[in-house]
């Protein structure tokens, strides 16, 4: 078989909105009710109620606003990473290297919170574009590739993940070592670089308002910019997209800075607003839940911010639900995956 | 040299979780699908052979039901995406990410423990080789006594290298990879033969990751698989679907990552993770060279 | 062949009365054909004449809707390929069924492989190629790669791979499409010979001097139906043209046509495309056209007219100059051909002309989208976008729920109105339009055709290249005559008939 086989991206990711309204609903609801079927039936086997695990679930999620502030502050990368995904995915590309831009930007987030020394809001704003810049550069490269040599992005973007994450991994232990801790991590960031929080003794910071910001940035892009169109049109139909005089490569191009530097500004909203530092793992599989983020939403922006909160609910309130209920986090992992597969089968999602 | 002997001797233990998984994937590659779920699938079987092995107190039991299990996994896996029509990126990291949870729950559920287990009578699977050559260097650690799945892993190989050159089913398999339209016009069973391909994946991969905690390391772990899938899909693409050439890149990689653990205290200028990231970006490289190089035509 | 031979006067195969429709079309319309053992029996037709259709009914890949097929005198069901192969029936299709990555050898066998204790039995695969070597004279390097060896030779495996598999009466469907002149000239001595050897052949083409060739019998097909059935000895190619293009069904316009003026809008000289696969598709072409004129280019399916369109858009490679307004056009992308003022309507609507699943007023503004009065340098002006795409729905008359339907929800008809109008509105000064109306009902064409006029009577342009012979003649100032790639001949829309057309589609091939 030929290595660069496109074949492999020729299977739709997923196509926008049926024509009947009611597929629409069905199709979007799939994936969330095969999820909750799955995990409640792994919950019976714990011997433990579902009903009760998603009550409780709920009620620590969203129960008070210190709940849900937790939820906010887990839901907050998510937003960032599913959107910089679904951008990508929405002109036909599939990227699946959200995951590298997030940690090249966190870690360097990291590193000049650390070492520079500006005034309070300046700090953060050149903290948080280094990190969306570095998270570009990330994405260009795939997309480069994909445009002009027409190379497989998703091989790439795939092993991508793995050399940041190694590449990271030595910058940290060689040079950026914190000192006297037991962890592989980076000194602490700057107290000016800490996000500002949003609501007293909680940790939501405004990183919140800035992936509601960009959320909407994106539906606007998309839905209201000239080149947001020609995204659209060149993952609809790229030969039409063509004939109708649409540089192609260029979008495709774009679409990976893009999506890399939401992925980086994400990885940066996440170490100065939550971590204060980077740590290896630390932010282990944000970039690649906003996959099942990004499908989950059918690619539509809007449907983001309700997704990364349902996934975003899992993970800050699982960890306090098990306090009461003896159901293993795993539930979580099983849950996104089976999100990740019903999501993409086109039994719902074709549209006539 | 005995640096050199302890690097080997680690290389050869874990050497088979890794080619195996290869294997499986070549095959079900050059049937046209990329396998993502190898992580996965080692992973499972390693829970599946660890667990069985003890239950039944035999470790070839262990390996008979982990490949058992791999057969199921793999064929579901495919067939969800041949048939159901998933896109097989997605539905592949999907199903890594399923495995995980589920090992996870089945360790909590049925040990009470997060992250590991480890049975209490250490079982071993048979070994045997060369005894006589347990103390000469170099050939020692690699032919003095191994247990019989390193034993079997190069015939493995072999054995693929010959289903895919001179079989039927291996010609129908290229045939179908490389261009399943034209198959499917002359007869074939495309999504049959791919689905087979995903089974035979799944059952070395879970064989592999079986051997992987009773063999290698007495263990079962949620973190033990260690993205070895994701290398071996590496060494694929190095190895452009050729059974041998990929069971090199794998090998590279194996000797590689068990040199990086006994060098490091030595020679610690090596930059470890530098050096890790090597496979990774080999495979970007050979698909630019095979854009650039390859002139592709289509028949008409 | 198990069976027992029928008598020896009995015709090899037998077609009565058989019908297949898609839909309201009818295909193949009652077409009766008797092809006798041992002949070479030609069906020409043009393009969507049923020739294909009829020949798919045959060999097992459609199911008649009524009529019968009598092998040997028997009536048989032909359901699957498998059935037709039983039969000795065994089709080499237009578009090959071969796998690059595979050797010939392999090709050859695949689906049918020898095994010798479950193996592949190659022993088996080089007795055979040597039996074929023996039937047809031809060696192929049975080693090689497939996507490595050139097009004439995959040709001869699509046949050798019939007759491995028992054929004894073939359906060649263009089989010299493809081919040089040498390669062609190898082909048709090899048909012969195997017909010398008892083989019938059943042969599909368009090229009536090769017709003519190697023919026993020829039947010609028009519109689905048989138009005639003779000897090849009585008849010529010049006939035969003349009864596959036929008399015209409706009477050409006759309207009193403004001349167009002298300025040259489109000059191409010496335009070669060479396709993927090595092939010269167009073939040093040089056309002009001028301002107020509409130009036809006719000519039977690949004869390099899609080819060429696509050159002229900038959807393929090409050498050559293409001057549009006195300016070089050639090697600029296709958003610069179309902002210096060229329209394209694809031939392929599903696919390229259209994004189906996006919205009738993404469609219709595609082009015309970064338009000053649409859009700012970022932003659309989305209710400047409502009232133009109401406007195009209004002034083209597309049945439409709203503008935010997707455009699969549209019929074809509609859905090719909406091509037509986005392509009109951007007030090209010259209009490629290819096959604009595919799949547009009588109605439909008439509205097409009276906007293309409309374009003209405003001193716009149109390159119409069309499968369509009537609607190149309505509309047509002069029609370039294409074959093989290159134009033959260019025709005055006065001089301009049905048999000059048909002759220089016909006379001197390539070289």
């Amino acid at each position: 078989m030929t290595i660069t086989d496109t074949e492999v991206t020729a299977t739709p990711i997923a196509s926008p909105a049926p024509t009947r309204r009611w597929r629409l609903w069905v199709a979007a609801a799939a994936p969330l009710i095969a999820a909750l079927l799955v995990g409640s039936a792994a919950i019976l086997w714990v011997g433990e109620s579902p009903l009760e695990f998603f009550w409780l679930l709920v009620r620590e999620a969203f129960g008070g606003v210190k709940r849900i502030s937790a939820t906010l502050v887990s839901s907050t990368p998510l937003i960032l990473t599913g959107t910089a995904t679904l951008i990508a995915f929405r002109a036909g590309v599939f990227n699946i290297g959200v995951e590298g831009s997030f940690v090249g930007g966190a870690f360097v987030a990291a590193i000049a919170g650390a070492s520079l020394d500006l005034p309070g809001p300046i700090q953060i704003v050149v903290v948080l574009a280094i990190a969306s810049i570095v998270g570009a550069a990330i994405g260009w490269g795939p997309g480069w590739l994909k445009a002009r040599l027409d190379v497989d992005e998703v091989v790439v973007t795939l092993m991508g993940n793995f050399v940041v994450s190694g590449v990271v991994g030595w910058l940290l232990s060689e040079f950026f070592m914190a000192v006297g801790t037991g962890n592989a991590q980076t000194e602490l960031i700057a107290p000016q670089t800490n996000l500002p929080v949003l609501v007293a003794s909680t940790q939501l910071t405004i990183g919140i308002l800035f992936a509601v910001v960009v959320v909407a940035l994106a539906q606007w892009w998309l839905r209201s910019t000239v080149p947001g169109y020609e995204l659209r049109m060149t993952g609809a139909n790229p030969r039409f997209a063509r004939a109708q005089g649409i540089d192609t490569a260029r979008v495709i191009i774009w679409a990976m800075v893009i999506s890399g530097l939401i992925g980086g500004l994400a990885g940066g909203v996440f170490t100065t607003g939550t971590l204060h530092r980077f740590v290896e793992g630390g932010g282990a599989n944000l970039g690649f839940n906003g996959i099942a983020i990004a499908l989950l939403a059918r690619l539509n922006p809007i449907a983001i911010i309700p997704s990364a909160v349902v996934l975003g609910a899992l993970s800050a309130a699982g960890p306090t639900v098990q306090l009461f209920i003896d159901v293993p986090l795993d539930i979580v992992r099983i849950m996104e995956g089976t999100i990740m597969i019903v999501a993409v089968l086109p039994l719902l999602t074709r549209s006539r | 040299m005995t640096l050199l002997d302890g690097i080997l001797a680690t290389s050869v233990l874990l050497a088979p979780a890794i080619v195996l998984a290869a294997m499986g994937g070549v095959l079900h590659q050059r049937s046209g699908i990329v396998n993502i779920a190898l992580e996965g699938l080692i992973l499972a079987g390693a829970l599946v052979g660890l667990v069985s092995a003890d239950a039944l107190g035999s470790p070839l039991g262990g390996l008979a039901i982990a490949a058992v299990a791999g057969v199921i996994l793999g064929w579901a896996f495919s067939a969800i995406v041949t048939r159901l029509g998933g896109n097989m990126i997605i539905v592949g990291l999907g199903f890594n990410f399923l495995v995980l949870g589920a090992a996870g729950l089945f360790l909590v559920q049925t040990f009470g423990s997060r992250s590991s287990f480890r049975p209490d009578d250490r079982l071993s699977l048979p070994a045997f080789g060369l005894e006589f050559l347990s103390d000469v260097p170099i050939l020692g650690p690699l032919l003095a006594r191994n247990d019989i799945v390193v034993w079997a892993t190069i015939p493995i190989v072999a054995a693929v290298a010959f289903v895919l050159d001179r079989t039927t089913w291996g010609l129908r398999l290229r045939a179908v990879g490389s261009d399943p339209a034209a198959s499917a016009n002359l007869g074939l069973d495309v999504h049959g033969l791919q689905d087979a391909a995903g089974a035979v994946a799944g059952a070395l991969a879970a064989l592999g990751g079986a051997h992987l905690a009773i063999g290698a390391t007495g263990l079962f772990s949620t973190g033990m698989s260690g993205g070895r899938g994701y290398i071996a899909l590496a060494s694929i693409y190095f190895g452009r679907t050729r059974p041998w050439a990929t069971t090199l890149a794998c090998l590279i990689y194996v000797v590689a990552d068990a040199a990086q653990g006994r060098l490091q205290l030595q020679l610690p200028w090596i930059p470890v993770r530098l050096v890790q990231v090597l496979p990774y970006v080999a495979v970007i490289a050979v698909l630019i060279v095979a854009q650039l190089t390859s002139k592709r035509r289509q028949i008409a | 062949m198990n069976e027992p031979s029928a008598p020896a006067d009995t015709p090899r195969l037998e077609v009565r009365q058989l019908t297949k429709r898609f839909g309201p079309v009818v295909a193949v319309d009652h077409v009766d054909l008797v092809v006798e053992r041992g002949t070479v029996h030609s069906v020409v037709g043009e393009n969507g004449a049923g020739k294909t259709t009829l020949m798919k009914c045959i060999a097992g890949l459609l199911p008649p809707d009524s009529g019968e097929i009598l092998v040997d005198g028997k009536t048989v069901r032909i359901g699957t390929v498998h059935d037709a192969l039983a039969l000795g029936i065994g089709m080499v299709h237009q578009e090959f069924s071969i796998v690059g990555e595979l050797t010939l050898a392999e090709n050859l066998v695949l689906g049918v492989e020898p095994r010798h204790r479950g193996l592949l039995d190659r022993k088996a695969v080089q007795r055979a190629t040597e039996r074929l070597a023996a039937q047809t004279g031809w060696r192929l390097q049975w080693e090689a790669p497939a996507d490595q060896v050139g097009v004439a030779d995959l040709q001869r495996l699509e046949l050798l791979r019939q007759l491995h598999r028992g054929a004894d009466l073939l359906i060649l469907d263009e089989p010299t499409a493809v081919l040089g002149p040498a390669e062609v000239d190898m082909l048709l001595g090899t048909v012969t010979e195997l017909r010398d050897r008892g083989v019938t052949v059943l042969f599909i083409s368009h090229k009536l001097d090769e017709v003519m060739r190697i023919s026993d019998r020829v039947t010609v097909l028009r519109g689905g139906k048989v138009v005639e059935t003779t000897a090849a000895a009585d008849t010529s190619a010049a006939a035969l043209a003349e009864a596959m293009v036929g008399e015209a069904l409706t009477v050409p316009d006759v309207e009193d046509r403004p001349s167009s003026s002298d300025e040259t809008i489109l000059e191409v000289q010496d335009l070669v495309v060479v396709d993927e696969i090595g092939v010269t598709r167009v073939d040093h072409v040089d056309i002009t056209v001028r301002r107020g004129e509409i130009v036809g280019v006719y000519g039977v399916a690949g004869s390099g007219q899609a080819e060429l369109a696509a050159a002229l858009v900038g959807l393929a490679p090409s050498s050559g100059s293409v001057r549009l307004g006195g300016q070089e056009i050639n090697h600029r992308p296709v958003g610069y051909r179309r902002r210096a003022g060229m329209g394209f309507i694809s031939p392929d609507r599903r696919s390229e002309g259209l994004a189906l699943t996006e919205s009738v007023e993404e469609n219709g503004l595609a082009g015309a989208h970064r338009d000053r009065s649409l859009s700012g340098r970022v932003v659309r002006r989305r209710p400047e976008w409502r009232r133009r795409i109401a406007d195009l729905i209004r002034s083209y008359s597309i049945k439409v729920g709203s503008p935010d339907d997707p455009t699969s929800s549209l019929s074809g008809g509609n859905q090719q109105r909406l091509v037509v109008g986005r392509e009109l509105e951007m007030h090209p000064k010259l209009l490629v339009a290819s096959d604009p109306t595919r799949g547009v009902d009588i109605e439909g064409v008439a509205g097409i055709h009276e906007l293309l006029m409309g374009i003209r009577r405003s001193g716009g342009s149109v390159l119409l290249v069309s499968h369509d012979l009537d609607e190149v003649l309505s509309l047509s100032d002069r029609i370039a005559v294409m074959l093989d790639g290159r134009v033959t001949a260019v025709l005055d829309r006065a001089e301009a008939t049905r048999s000059l057309i048909a002759e220089k589609m016909t006379t001197g091939s390539r070289g």
